[in-house]
């Protein structure tokens, strides 16, 4: 699948690792539309923010992502989580919204990156 | 054997035992003297029961002797030839000159006097005064003693001892030959006896006049006797009443001659007086006796109650708990059972001592471990809660508890659970191990280990479950911690790792030397490791802002004396301090490769104000931080973002920071304001 001119939205607290996946999103082709490294922020864009796709981070600088996920699942954006915890537990799919989570931990290399972002698209396709 | 079921007996106090004793020997014994003090009375009688009928016997014999004798003078006179011949007036000369005070009378068969020696011959009355003899004489032909007449010739009383005279054929009286008497010789005969003062003897005649009185021969003279006297058995000693009424022993007996009674008297007292005698030295002897009985029965009893109180209260003491105070005595037994309680006061005492000494141990170590223990008595359905379980749970001293409403202190989220493990294991388990929660009545939550095992009887019924509850609320806090922090240190090697491939990744883009890579990867990595050691000095914690510099500028050591850093103490939260570490590295990198410091000239002068701010959370502080770069070489805004630029925008942005980069030709000139949010943990 062709992740070119994917329009994403991307949520990381961490400076270091934003620049990163700014990077690879670039080098994979794609735009990124929204980069913000607080809750509070990507809360006031995720209702109107006109993105093909989510990279959230679960731990914002100490804020769960959870309410932000809820908005953006509930569109129908498909939502790839980055996680550091091994054991924490992703913010449930919205009920109706058939949506399941996709996952990826830091660190991760560029096509781990894409596979993600492949299996979220195809999720939300086709939701079985 | 069991004493429980047999009937007490009856008790008496030991001085009652004592006296019994006393009185078991005492009384045979003085029942002993007694009876040798009666038999004494009763020898002491007999003895003078014996000299009476002695002294009696003698009288008798004496009287007897004495009316032989007369009878003899008779029977001599009787053989004078002037009686044969008839001649009275020689008879009655030589009968006269024969005899002394007495008289004779010579009587015929009819009793007409023949000769009285008491009259001159021929003056004789007429007849005898005693005819009775001559009746007598006449029918036994032998001696005749009279009874007391009073004689016409003599005009007093008189007795006669007759003998008669018979015929030549010997068959009938021819004469009446008496002896004239006078009652006084018979008092003599009494007299003679020498008896005794209280002795009294007395002869009567057969019709029981009184003939002869040992004391009284005056007034008793010619008195009759009473009836009764007369009647009392002969040769027998018993009691009587003399004529005064006094009481006496008396006895009498009847002479062969004469029939005449001879009486002896005693007076009773005088068996009285030793009877009585004997009597009071009994009494007094019994009276000593009891006395002695009493008194050493009483001494001795005390002796014995005395040291018996005494160790009765020893033992009561013992059975309370008291201190046993009970010193020697001299009863050996006794002794014994007090030092046998002494012992046992001291090892109940050591007991007790040891069971205090491991009681407060328990509750020290319950109290410090926050342990408690209860019980559950499952006949009875009652929870028995010890006073450590009781502060566990909160609660103050109360009843014991049936099981159901004793699981109210079960955390409402847990009692459903809880309540059915106790009964599956009250049902059919051995040993348990549960963990919940309690909730205090004033709302506090605790985590609890309840352990404990179950009795049960032969039938297998829970008959007890013993258990221990231990406050395990610290215990799974610090677990809690410690999985928060494994889940933090987990979050934050990750990110760190995310961070140096970052690092890796950006340095790479622009270095695409291996060489340059390698020194410029190094370099980045050296200052994230730098914060990293910082912050592990204070666990994480945070930093002051000054060591952050400190360290961050530790590398550019040889620029020490171009670099002038200045500002307040202000601590800065991990997320900042690594964030802040990288952007001034950044800084110090790029200034000592084209700016300030590449050049000797320039200097660098960092600066930053601490301003207090208030925030949601409290008192935070805002950080107005300057990096001055100055004398450096004439520097121009970059025309691509490069790595350093975009780092610092991001970092910027990370802490909520306002990032103004002025690229000033006389140095770069980087100012951030950034909030440090008031400490909250």
């Amino acid at each position: 699948m062709d992740l070119a001119d994917l329009r994403v939205f991307v949520v990381e607290d961490e400076a270091l690792v934003l620049l990163t996946l700014e990077d690879m999103l670039v080098d994979l082709g794609c735009q990124v539309v929204v980069a913000v490294q607080h809750v509070e922020e990507a809360l006031r864009l995720a209702l109107d923010a006109k993105v093909d796709i989510a990279l959230l981070d679960v731990n914002v600088g100490g804020t769960r992502i959870d309410p932000v996920a809820h908005i953006l699942a509930t569109r129908g954006i498909p939502i790839v989580f980055v996680t550091g915890y091994e054991a924490a537990s992703l913010p449930p799919s919205p009920p109706g919204a058939g949506n399941p989570a996709v996952r990826i931990a830091k660190p991760f290399q560029s096509a781990e990156l894409a596979q993600g972002m492949v299996q979220a698209l195809r999720r939300v396709e086709s939701p079985s | 054997m069991s004493l429980a079921g047999r009937k007490a007996p009856r008790a008496w106090p030991a001085a009652l035992h004592l006296l019994l004793f006393a009185a078991i020997i005492a009384i045979p014994l003085l029942a002993l003297l007694g009876a040798m003090f009666y038999r004494s009375a009763v020898q002491e009688h007999r003895r003078l029961e014996r000299l009476i009928g002695q002294e009696l016997a003698e009288l008798i014999a004496s009287l007897e002797r004495d009316i032989e004798r007369r009878t003899a003078v008779l029977q001599t006179l009787a053989t004078a030839p002037a009686l044969e011949a008839e001649d009275w007036a020689s008879f009655h000369r030589q009968a006269k000159a024969s005899l002394g005070k007495n008289y004779l009378v010579l009587t015929d068969s009819t009793g007409r006097q023949l000769v009285n020696t008491f009259v001159p011959h021929g003056t004789e009355p007429g007849f005898t005064g005693d005819l009775a003899t001559i009746e007598t004489m006449r029918r036994s032909m032998r001696p005749v003693v009279s009874n007391l007449f009073t004689s016409p010739v003599a005009k007093r009383p008189v007795y006669n001892v007759s003998i008669p005279i018979p015929t030549a054929g010997g068959t009938g009286l021819r004469y009446a030959m008496s002896l004239g008497l006078f009652p006084e010789d018979l008092r003599r005969l009494l007299q003679d006896q020498h008896l005794a003062a209280d002795w009294t003897t007395e002869i009567w005649d057969r019709k029981g006049v009184i003939l002869a009185h040992s004391h009284e021969q005056e007034r008793r003279l010619g008195e009759t006797v009473p009836e009764r006297w007369r009647e009392q058995p002969l040769g027998r000693v018993v009691q009587g009443r003399s004529l005064d009424g006094e009481r006496v022993l008396v006895a009498s007996d009847r002479t062969a001659t004469g029939g005449w009674t001879v009486r002896v008297s005693v007076p009773a007292r005088l068996v009285d007086a030793t009877t009585r005698e004997l009597l009071w030295a009994w009494g007094v002897a019994a009276a000593l006796v009891t006395l002695l009985t009493g008194v050493t029965a009483y001494v001795f009893g005390v002796g014995f109650t005395g040291p018996l109180g005494a160790t009765a209260r020893g033992a009561a003491a013992l059975g309370r708990g008291d201190p046993v105070e009970v010193g020697d005595t001299r009863i050996v037994e006794v002794n014994a059972v007090n030092h046998a309680l002494r012992e046992a006061a001291e090892r109940l005492e050591q007991s007790r001592t040891a069971l205090r000494y491991s009681e407060q141990l328990l509750g020290t170590a319950a109290d410090v471990a926050h342990f408690g223990a209860h019980q559950y008595d499952a006949v009875h359905d009652r929870v028995h809660r010890s006073p450590q379980i009781r502060r566990i749970l909160g609660v103050g001293p109360g009843e014991d508890r049936d099981l159901e409403s004793a699981l109210d202190f079960v955390h409402p989220d847990d009692r459903k659970e809880v309540g059915l493990r106790k009964r599956q294991i009250l049902a059919s388990e051995q040993q348990y191990q549960l963990t919940y929660r309690i909730r205090r009545p004033d709302g506090e939550v605790r985590w609890v280990m309840d352990r404990g095992q179950v009795e049960r009887d032969a039938a297998g019924k829970a008959l007890r479950v013993v258990g221990l509850l231990v406050d395990i609320t610290d215990l799974k806090e610090a677990e809690e911690r410690q999985r928060l922090l494994f889940e933090e240190l987990n979050h934050r090697v990750k990110n760190t790792l995310a961070i140096v491939q970052s690092l890796a990744q950006q340095t790479q883009r622009s270095k695409s030397d291996p060489q340059e890579f390698t020194r410029a990867f190094g370099e980045r990595i050296m200052a994230l490791s730098r914060a990293h050691d910082l912050l592990t000095r204070t666990a994480w914690r945070g930093a002051l802002l000054n060591q952050v510099v400190s360290a961050v500028l530790d590398p550019f050591s040889a620029y020490a004396g171009r670099i002038e850093v200045s500002g307040d103490a202000v601590e800065l939260p991990t997320s900042i301090t690594i964030a802040l570490a990288l952007m001034l590295n950044e800084l110090a990198t790029n200034a000592a490769k084209f700016g300030a410091l590449s050049i000797d000239a320039g200097r660098i002068e960092i600066s930053w104000t601490v301003t207090p701010m208030k925030t949601q959370d409290g008192e935070g502080v805002v950080v107005d931080f300057i990096w001055q770069e100055h004398e450096g070489p004439p520097v121009a805004p970059p025309k691509h973002r490069g790595f350093g630029s975009r780092l610092l925008a991001a970092s910027a942005q990370q802490i909520k920071g306002e990032l103004d980069a002025q690229f000033a030709p006389e140095g770069l000139r980087c100012r951030l304001r950034f909030p440090v949010p008031a400490r909250t943990s």
